[in-house]
């Protein structure tokens, strides 16, 4: 190789990147997103957020530094990289400079070496300007928040995951997108590379990591992952370590990892070698350029017989032209089109991209959009209309960044290879051949649809539950997505025929995608700029996409008469004729430009009126600016005057409720009686009524009254001060539409007056006044109040509950309804009439309640013992299930804690509008996609845990509400399912809690109250454990009359209990107080977590024993005693006739270790042990249990 | 009939392509002859409706070529200087396809007339083979084949027999011929022997503007008497071209022969008068244009480009 060949023909290529816009604009962005960054926006999730918070993870960290360069690198420079390398090659060709390049003495190798370098040397400088704008922006330019997030400056922490991660990255890219380009010359394969990168990372390995992942499998997904963030985040993230580790410590790279970076830039570099063999064979005239498929059929065909060249005609032989009576009309519009829809179908048939691009797409379709997740993680049911909403963002997105490749390639094409001139010389119509292009792209989305649709259908064929009905699909893919992929097409052929550029007009198709997922990340989008609707459809089985009907219709209307304009304008703007220069400043006159503008009104005009139709709409929607202003007027005005007042509770609630359906609309009167629980007598209190009540009228005592109104907040103002335990009664009547309009962005709702069903809590105003203020309603972020903190001891006296009422009461609900809807309200059913084509309900509380609902719909009915639940027709895959864990439930539930005190249980399923289960008595309510449609696998019955979890909520209310429900959950997993389940779910509920909570911030479980970062796994999961380790350290039956006591006491008091109270009333139940006290202080008082790590095992044989010595270390902190076990075989074998598996055999001691303290753990066995076991029957919690073994 | 009148383009940046063309271009073959860059091309994308012009006219039987191109294109044959093809496509493919965009049709059917082509511009051998293999010449003759094709009222062919072989050459010349019996064929070219062929009449470009409008015929018997041949050394041709037009110098047996057009007064010593080419027309029409062969007052066409370009 010629050094001085090499570098002139570098320095050229070099020059020549540096030189193009495109990575200016590069770097421009580059800057902006660091400047943006430096705010401490992208940082690790740990330390305290909350205000006054001091310990922050810093920006200038290492770890912080490895978090932001994949990112960032991935994510921008991936595009740029694959234009700058893949199409160096190419882009020679269509120069063709080849020829006189390659009869220079340029060695192919010295071509292929010195542009690769050229461009690896290229963004090797930007990642340098990268870093240093990184280092100005987190380190020099003033920042308001430094003392918090800035640390010392060290260069290693820049230039370590600089070179770990982004250096490998790039070269793995750059070489590969090089190669693709050399190898294939065509510019839409050079964007399969970071297409597939961007799906495979954003959408799988980035994000995928279920709980029961196998750890050799997720190593296997951080090597081969190209960016290394899975590595970071798996190895390092995850796990929150505290922010003094990622502030002060070194990113601990290991050798694993070092090595399959190295691969990676082995890989980069080894597709540049290949592609440079490639090069040279093509140059030397082999038959490089041939595809390997026509190369290998060459070798078993005949060698053609030349074609020969035409012989000479005598031209008096010749037919003359006038023979042929040719003649020539303008063609059709629409021949046109199917003329250049058939040929361009046919030529990207003929495409190998489609081939790797479709594959691709559906194979992330299947990966993420068929494997959704419910709540506590559950997996769905595939069902047609869940899996053609759940697809849309996935298919959206791939299949745009598909449409803009090919729709560029194909719009562009005729001037690439220098057909334009004849071509646009003909008298073809401009629009037919532009939407005859776009008809061609939109077979290929529509090819995708249909594959993904036979994809779907398989997989539920495979499920066995669900027949894959074709409507749920042709209704969201055909109205929903097709126009969306029209409309992207359309409006990708306009930016290339405004820039008329490949290169622009890709940048500006990305930049608008970038544009949209960051207006979405920002939750600053809406129905009318909300152009593909990502995330903005919500399916349910009981009413498809309904909910949004109007707003979908309004916004696929809005959009199409948008893309009607931009074909318009894109045949305008076209440059079948190249427009002069000096014409075209002429049209931006004035009056040219009302005279286009008039022209253009036909168009314009039904997508500026469908426009402001749409924007008012949301506008005065349920989350328009006008309904903002009203709640945040309610807020401000009331907060503090009403935010800790004491207010009255309610003994009786007496209702009559009207509900339509169709119309989203109900009436309702009734009344409350209201008492004053204070300590002192009442002169006002508040009544707090919906945004969307209408004709409010009240009464007191059965007198009409018109209390002040307080921005919707009603303030009864009394002659005479309630005295104390003196009651009044409150009558009202109003009626309402809810949702009252559309929203602003589509996505479920909770609460909802619909035809598909109806779902009406008392918790708030959502269909009757509430007798407090509303500490939710009109919250932003500029006045969101931080998280409380609680003095000590403020647990002593008379609590208020956290939400719903401190005492309980009785209620009777009258609902009226259509008589092909059913109504479940609490309590007992007393009457149930139908008349006129409506039917009324009465339900009556035959015990006292602390929360109310109502829940409508047109269900089937499931009846087990002491049970019922109602259920949409089809939803019948999980009943047996879901049945067995609520008839469990409320047999073992009453034996463990207390007789079930109401006659009926009945669960009811409404519209998965949103993914949420609540327990009010007697009527619980699910959603459909959780228990109804959770995939539930013999091995994992997951609708039976969630099912356990939800109806544990009868006996635990709002008193220690999740963790009961889990710990309970536990309890019944055993009863039920054995210990080989209760010890599956105990690891899964500990490990999310070691996954989601945050080292630093993470309070004492007596101090959580669920509004900080953190709290909801603490609440769940921690506390699921931690009554269960109570449960073991106080002895099932002592447990258990602790817990009997503790709901005795405070089941029907008006004092909330805290887990204070809790711990208060189980201590009376230790027959070992002390110990009780050191274990109450660890678990609910302080933060532990014990972690358990063996270091050198041995085994040896001794009379005929085998004696098994570990070391032993507690990592983490806490003190507990906790089992150690050698074991053997299988413990829980399956039940499989031709299982070959070893019988299970164990020998355990038992181990206590303080936090930081090792031991040597010595156990004797009859048996030869294969592994040793901390804790196997998952009694204590603790930190990476997958570590807590060795094998023998 | 095709009229262009006080044609003017001029590019970003300020370069002016075409300096007020007036032309009326009649039924026949009419020859545009200019040195490269004159504007020739420039001159027949506006006609062809594939380039916007700075000012003017351009009518073809009365319909307006700047307001309307794409009326035109129904009307118009046209093979560009510079094109390409669909690589991956054979030559029946696509000729078929641009045949079909031209709404060109044929009682005996479409795959009968582009067989047909094919053997008028000698590609029936080639018509399956994908047109990424054919040679220069063969995709020269795709690209008259699909100009001839349908009816149109006007050819434009610009600088079409580059690549083609001498036999080629001359069965396209018939072709052509055979076209200009019924409609205009603009041929544009810098070989003069081309327009000798073919044209009737011709046309002069340089530097954008009009030189000459004239017949072979006329544009040769002016020089009458002018132009003489004669041989030299470099040294002495250095002396006459200060004095005369060149408008030939070439080696002839290691020696320079040139001929030289002389205006008035006596021809240098040792060169003789001898009959005049074409190409001695052509070549004072570049350099010495006289008005008696301009169709419009050129000066008057650079004032209009003058504006254009303020």
């Amino acid at each position: 190789m010629n050094s001085s060949r090499f570098r002139a023909t570098m320095g050229l290529d070099l020059r020549s990147h540096v030189t193009r816009p495109m990575f200016w604009v590069l770097l421009v962005i580059l800057a902006l997103m660091t400047w943006g960054l430096s705010s401490g926006s992208l940082s690790i999730s740990t330390g305290d957020s909350t205000i006054g918070g001091t310990a922050r993870a810093w920006i200038t960290s290492e770890f912080s530094i490895a978090l932001m360069l994949p990112i960032v690198t991935f994510t921008l420079y991936s595009f740029f990289i694959a234009v700058a390398a893949g199409m160096l090659i190419p882009r020679d060709d269509e120069l063709k400079v080849g020829p006189i390049l390659h009869a220079t003495k340029l060695r192919p190798s010295e071509y292929v070496w010195a542009k690769y370098a050229a461009v690896l040397l290229f963004f090797v400088m930007v990642l340098g300007a990268h870093l240093l704008f990184s280092i100005l922006f987190n380190q020099v330019i003033p920042n308001s928040q430094a003392e918090l997030i800035r640390g010392p400056f060290e260069w290693v922490n820049y230039l370590r995951p600089a070179l770990f991660l982004a250096l490998p990255f790039l070269i793995f890219l750059s070489g590969v997108s090089f190669a693709v380009g050399e190898w294939t010359r065509k510019p839409i394969l050079v964007f399969v590379t970071p297409v597939v990168l961007l799906a495979a990372n954003v959408f799988f390995l980035w994000s995928w990591s279920p709980l029961w992942l196998d750890p050799r499998i997720n190593k296997l997904l951080m090597w081969i992952e190209p960016a290394g963030y899975r590595w970071l985040n798996e190895t390092w993230l995850k796990v929150d370590l505290g922010v003094e580790y990622y502030n002060h410590q070194p990113v601990g790279y290991d050798w694993p990892f070092l090595f399959s970076r190295l691969v990676m830039c082995l890989l980069g570099i080894g597709a540049v070698a290949l592609a440079g063999r490639h090069f040279a064979a093509t140059l030397r005239g082999a038959r490089g350029d041939e595809p390997p498929r026509k190369r290998f059929l060459g070798w078993f065909r005949k060698p053609a017989a030349a074609a020969t060249e035409g012989g000479t005609v005598d031209f008096l032989d010749e037919a003359p032209l006038a023979s042929m009576e040719m003649q020539t009309a303008r063609p059709g519009f629409w021949n046109t089109v199917a003329n250049v829809a058939r040929f361009e179908a046919r030529n990207l048939r003929s495409q190998p991209g489609l081939y790797i691009f479709i594959p691709l797409i559906l194979l992330q379709v299947f990966g993420s959009a068929f494997t959704r997740l419910g709540a506590f993680d559950t997996p769905l049911l595939l069902t047609p209309g869940t899996a053609a909403v759940g697809s849309m963002n996935t298919l959206t997105l791939l299949v745009c960044f598909l449409l803009l490749f090919y729709t560029v390639e194909s719009i562009g094409r005729e001037w690439h290879t220098g057909l334009a001139p004849m071509y646009y010389a003909t008298s073809a119509p401009t629009a037919a051949v532009l939407i005859g292009k776009a008809v061609a792209n939109s077979i290929v989305a529509a090819t995708i649809l249909v594959v993904a649709y036979i994809g779907a259908a398989g997989v539920m064929m495979v499920q066995g539950k669900v027949a894959p009905a074709l409507g749920p699909f042709v209704l969201v893919w055909g109205l929903l997505l097709v126009p969306t992929f029209l409309l992207w097409s359309t409006f990708m052929t306009f930016a290339w025929a405004l820039t008329r550029n490949r290169y622009s007009a890709y940048t500006l198709g990305l930049s608008v995608l970038a544009f949209t997922g960051w207006k979405q990340l920002k939750g600053e989008m809406n129905w009318v700029g909300n152009w593909n609707l990502w995330s903005a459809t919500t399916w349910t089985d009981f009413g498809g996409v309904a909910p949004n009907g109007y707003a979908l219709a309004l916004n696929r209307g809005f959009w199409m008469a948008v893309a009607a304009f931009l074909v318009v304008l894109t045949v305008r703007i076209f440059p079948r004729r190249e427009h002069d220069a000096g014409r075209m400043l002429d049209r931006f006159q004035p009056k040219a430009l009302l005279r286009t503008t008039w022209r253009l009104s036909p168009v314009m005009v039904p997508a500026i009126v469908l426009g402001v139709v749409l924007g008012v709409e949301v506008s005065k929607g349920t989350q328009g600016g006008a309904v903002e202003r009203r709640e945040e007027e309610y807020r401000g005005r009331n907060l503090i005057t009403w935010g800790e007042a004491e207010t009255p509770w309610i003994t009786n609630v007496d209702i009559s409720l009207q509900l339509a359906p169709d119309a989203a609309s109900f009436e309702v009167s009734g009344s409350y009686e209201l008492r004053n629980t204070s300590e002192k007598p009442m002169q006002r209190f508040p009544m707090s009524v919906g945004d969307h009540f209408e004709n409010i009228e009240w009464t007191l005592n059965g007198e009409p009254h018109t209390p002040e109104d307080w921005a919707r907040l009603h303030v009864f103002v009394l002659d005479q001060p309630m005295a104390v335990g003196e009651s009044v009664t409150v009558g009202f009547s109003h009626r309402g539409r809810f949702p009252n309009g559309i929203n602003k962005n589509g996505g479920g709702m909770r609460q909802y007056v619909l035809p598909s069903g109806t779902v009406l809590t008392g918790f708030s105003s959502s269909f009757l006044p509430v007798p407090f203020f509303e500490g939710g309603r009109g919250v932003d972020k500029d006045n969101a109040l931080e998280p409380r903190d609680y003095e000590e001891g403020h647990w002593h006296g008379v609590t208020p509950p956290a939400f719903g009422a401190g005492a309980r009461y009785t209620v009777t609900t009258r609902v009226t309804l259509p008589e092909s809807y059913r109504a479940n309200g609490v309590g007992l059913l007393v009457s149930d009439i139908a008349r006129d084509g409506n039917r009324t309900m009465v339900w009556r509380s035959d015990h006292p309640i602390n929360f109310f609902n109502v829940v409508a719909g047109r269900w089937d009915m499931w009846e087990g013992e002491g049970v019922r639940i109602f259920h949409h027709p089809k939803h019948t895959y999980n009943l047996e299930e879901m049945g067995e864990a609520l008839v469990g439930a409320r047999k073992y539930y009453s034996e463990w804690f207390y007789d079930y005190p109401w006659q009926e249980l009945k669960l009811s399923e409404f519209p998965g509008l949103a993914s949420y289960a609540q327990g009010f008595p007697t009527n619980i309510t699910f959603s459909e996609n959780i228990g109804f449609l959770t995939r539930s696998q013999p091995e994992a019955q997951v609708a039976f845990m969630v099912t356990a979890h939800e109806a544990a909520h009868q006996w635990w209310g709002n008193i220690l509400s999740e963790g009961m429900s889990h710990f309970s959950t536990i309890l019944l997993y055993e009863q039920l399912k054995g210990a080989e389940d209760r010890i599956g779910f105990l690891k899964q509920i500990e490990e999310r809690y070691g996954d989601r909570r945050q080292v630093d911030s993470e309070k004492p479980l007596v101090w959580i109250d669920g509004s900080k970062a953190g709290d909801t796994t603490v609440i769940y999961d921690k506390g699921g454990w931690v009554f269960w380790m109570l449960l073991q350290h106080l002895g099932r039956e002592q447990g258990l009359a602790g817990v009997r006591d503790f709901i005795h006491r405070y089941a029907e008091a008006e004092d909330y209990p805290l887990l204070q109270d809790f711990v208060a009333v189980m201590r009376e139940h230790a027959i070992d107080v002390e110990a009780f006290d050191a274990f109450v202080q660890q678990w609910f008082f302080e933060v532990v977590l014990p972690t358990y790590k063996f270091g050198e095992a041995t085994v040896t044989q001794e009379r005929g024993h085998w004696v098994v010595e570990a070391e032993l270390e507690n990592t983490g902190t806490g003190r507990m005693p906790v089992d150690v076990a050698a074991v053997r075989g299988e413990r829980f074998p399956k039940d499989d006739a031709d299982n070959n598996e070893e019988a299970w055999d164990e020998s355990r001691v038992e181990v206590i270790l303080d936090a930081g303290e090792a031991t040597t753990v010595r156990i004797e066995c009859d048996f030869e042990p294969k592994k040793l076991v901390v804790d196997p029957d998952a009694m204590v919690l603790m930190l990476r249990r997958e570590k807590a073994f060795v094998e023998l | 009939m095709l009229k262009v009148r006080q044609l003017v383009k001029v590019y970003p940046g300020g370069v002016t392509a075409l300096r007020g063309i007036d032309l009326d271009v009649p039924k026949g073959m009419y020859g545009l002859l200019g040195p490269n860059g004159a504007g020739k091309s420039t001159f027949m994308k506006i006609l062809a409706g594939l380039l916007e012009p700075t000012g003017g006219e351009v009518t073809l039987d009365d319909l307006d070529v700047v307001a309307q191109p794409e009326a035109v294109h129904s009307r118009l044959g046209y093979l560009p200087q510079d094109f390409g093809f669909y690589p991956h496509l054979t030559g029946t493919q696509m000729l078929t396809y641009l045949l079909k965009l031209k709404g060109v049709t044929s009682p005996k059917g479409l795959p009968h007339l582009v067989s047909e082509l094919l053997e008028r511009v000698n590609l029936t051998f080639a018509a399956k083979r994908k047109v990424k293999g054919y040679s220069g010449g063969m995709r020269q003759r795709l690209g008259i084949a699909q100009a001839v094709a349908g009816n149109p009222r006007l050819i434009i062919v610009d600088e079409p027999t580059a690549g083609l072989d001498p036999e080629e050459r001359q069965r396209f010349y018939r072709l052509l011929a055979e076209l200009a019996d019924e409609r205009s064929v603009l041929l544009s070219t810098h070989i003069v022997e081309d327009v000798a062929v073919l044209c009737p009449r011709f046309a002069v470009i340089s530097k954008g503007r009009l030189m000459a409008e004239t017949t072979p015929t006329q544009a040769q018997a002016r020089l009458e008497g002018k132009i003489f041949e004669g041989r030299g050394s470099n040294e002495e041709l250095r002396a006459i071209r200060d004095r005369h037009l060149v408008t030939q110098a070439i080696l002839v047996e290691g020696r320079n022969r040139a001929r030289i057009f002389v205006a008035d007064g006596p021809a240098p010593a040792g060169f003789e008068p001898v009959s005049a080419t074409l190409e001695d027309a052509y070549m004072t029409l570049v350099h010495a244009p006289a008005d008696d062969l301009t169709c419009r007052a050129v000066d008057a066409a650079a004032s209009v480009a003058d504006e254009a370009v303020a």
